[in-house]
């Protein structure tokens, strides 16, 4: 397979972006390759009711 | 030839947490971030309560997506990529702005919500 790309003319006017977050991007350019991944976890488990054991105060 | 990027006018009011903001040419760009989120009732904080190591996901392989590798043939008639103005807030947690050509970017991001309450929100 083969990709002929024909870039012509690009302008943007205003951008206005409130937030960029863990690992995101914002490009103003060209690229050839980009890889992005994400994992997110928040299952029941993480919700803990009642003080989790307090671990004992390190030597001192 | 590959095209210039001209930009009129950057406004960004924070830049926090590792994160970046360039101009210019880059090889590679390889931004990572692994974040624990603590949502407590009780407001005691000990350092090593939630250590990375204790959770799965921040040591768990991530499969790499299969592609195909394919001829590209690109022609810039184009000279250059014209941006008038980015207004950008916050920029945060290994996140990138940038401002030019880059040639591979792999980015990752981890992320896990813990929740602990002393009373049970939900009965």
């Amino acid at each position: 397979m083969e990709l002929n790309v024909i870039n012509r003319q690009l302008s943007v006017g205003d951008i206005r972006i409130i937030g960029v977050g863990t690992s995101s991007l914002v490009l103003v350019g060209d690229s050839d390759v980009i890889n992005c991944q994400s994992i997110f976890d928040t299952p029941p488990e993480s919700l803990i009711i009642g003080t989790p054991l307090v671990p004992l105060a390190k030597g001192n | 030839m590959e095209r210039a990027s001209i930009v009129q006018k950057v406004q960004i009011h924070t830049i926090s947490s590792s994160s970046m903001f360039q101009a210019g040419d880059t090889r590679f760009l390889t931004p990572f971030a692994k974040v624990i989120a603590v949502q407590k009732q009780v407001s005691s904080y000990n350092e090593d309560e939630h250590p990375f190591e204790k959770y799965a996901i921040f040591s768990k392989r991530l499969p790499l997506p299969d592609f195909e590798a394919i001829q590209v043939c690109t022609v810039n008639e184009g000279k250059a990529i014209h941006v008038n103005t980015i207004n950008i807030l916050g920029v945060a947690a290994s996140s990138a702005v940038r401002i030019g050509n880059t040639d591979f970017i792999t980015a990752e991001s981890r992320v896990k919500h813990i929740r602990q309450f002393e009373v049970d929100p939900y009965e």
